[in-house]
């Protein structure tokens, strides 16, 4: 058992995206805790990144934003991340949309594997992602992906601390590479 | 323990938005009760009314209970309770924690305030399933987080303006029946360039 936070730490470019200027992404995570019947979830944005590749820091495990929290096994939790590529959709829309199709998913799963309830839900966030937030130009999707933890991934380390990265690769909308950062009480 | 109806009795508006003519405000009460294991929760619609200029207070409509619900009847805004959560009749609240009133306000430009009502419930569901066991507090914060996001979403031709939101404040004394048996709280909305409102929200006890 542990005790621990998960946040994005950084986004890297890997390659820009085909279109003019500078790209804009930003990162949903959809972090969810399946021990219980009623699944427990939030869905965290990072980014857009800033002038300094910044963003603000902020908690997607413990479920609260705000405290560490216990991950007894991996399987009882679920990390998918999300990422997209900014044009004129609305941010704040574009999450409230992903949590709603995620929850939707969950509740439209129980009793299913564990395997299953996370094809699922990839997919049922994938489509939320495609869903217009704003106009002219709709913001792409460039992936999305599981964060896998696995049990050495719980055991602290020395430093109490651990990154896992997790690179999307989203053709024409660039590469880009996710830095999470594991944090152990 | 006393049944009980909360309602939107007027808005007010305090200072108009910095957009052209007149402003189109409307509200969204989220009323929810969190005393069950499945939230039981209603979204309740209150406006637009049209021509609203600084300074100026824009009542309700009161109907007899057998016309409820209803939002609007001939063309006036209608005073129908959003607690209870049918809409029509008196309910008790046990206690001020086990429910939550969020009120939103929005200034109509194109959009659909029907559809905005469709898709701040469809946040809030969303919302209390996901945070199911937590506390309280925590439930409150992120029902806020997520109705303000969902708020700035298309409904229309145009985009709605969202002025803003809070939680109605309720303590055991709001629920203790006055002597007239009803009692009006001020919940003052402020949005910056989309204006500032006063929405009063009248208690009237059934016994």
């Amino acid at each position: 058992m542990s005790i621990l936070t998960l946040a994005v730490k950084s986004i890297d470019q890997l390659n820009d995206s085909t279109e003019v200027g500078s790209d804009e992404p930003f990162v949903l995570v959809t972090a969810v805790n399946l021990s219980d019947i009623v699944p427990q979830l939030e869905v965290v944005r990072y980014g857009p990144l800033e002038n300094e590749g910044t963003f603000r820091h902020q908690l997607f495990w413990g479920l609260d934003n705000k405290h560490a929290a216990v991950i007894t096994d991996p399987n009882d939790v679920v990390f998918i991340v999300s990422l997209m590529e900014k044009d004129d959709g609305n941010l704040a829309v574009s999450r409230i949309i992903v949590k709603m199709a995620a929850i939707g998913s969950l509740i439209g799963s129980m009793g299913m594997p564990r395997s299953t309830r996370v094809q699922n839900l990839i997919k049922d966030i994938r489509f939320a992602m495609g869903i217009r937030t704003g106009i002219p130009s709709a913001d792409d999707s460039v992936g999305v992906h599981e964060l896998i933890l696995t049990p050495t991934d719980l055991t602290p380390s020395a430093s109490k601390k651990r990154i896992r990265s997790i690179d999307f690769h989203g053709g024409k909308e660039g590469s880009f590479r996710v830095n999470i950062e594991l944090n152990f009480e | 323990m006393s049944t009980l109806t909360l309602a939107v009795k007027s808005i007010k508006s305090i200072t108009e938005s910095s957009g052209l003519g007149s402003d189109e405000p409307y509200v969204l009460v989220t009323a929810a009760k969190l005393s069950g294991v499945i939230p039981q929760l209603e979204v309740t619609l209150y406006g637009p009314w049209s021509d609203v200029d600084e300074g100026e207070t824009h009542g309700t409509l009161v109907l007899p209970k057998q016309l409820l619900p209803e939002d609007t009847f001939a063309g006036q805004v209608v005073r129908q309770p959003f607690w209870g959560l049918d809409n029509v009749n008196a309910a008790p609240i046990a206690h001020p924690d086990e429910v939550v009133f969020i009120v939103s306000v929005m200034e109509n430009d194109g959009g659909d305030p029907h559809n905005l009502r469709s898709f701040i419930k469809l946040a809030a569901i969303a919302s209390l399933a996901a945070s199911s066991g937590m506390t309280r507090a925590v439930r409150v914060r992120k029902l806020i987080n997520d109705i303000g996001g969902i708020m700035g979403t298309i409904t229309g031709v145009d985009f709605d303006e969202p002025v803003g939101l809070r939680e109605l404040p309720l303590t055991a004394a709001n629920l203790v029946p006055p002597a007239a048996k009803r009692n009006t709280i001020p919940l003052i909305i402020r949005g910056g360039s989309e204006g500032s409102f006063q929405v009063d929200i009248e208690f009237v006890f059934n016994n």
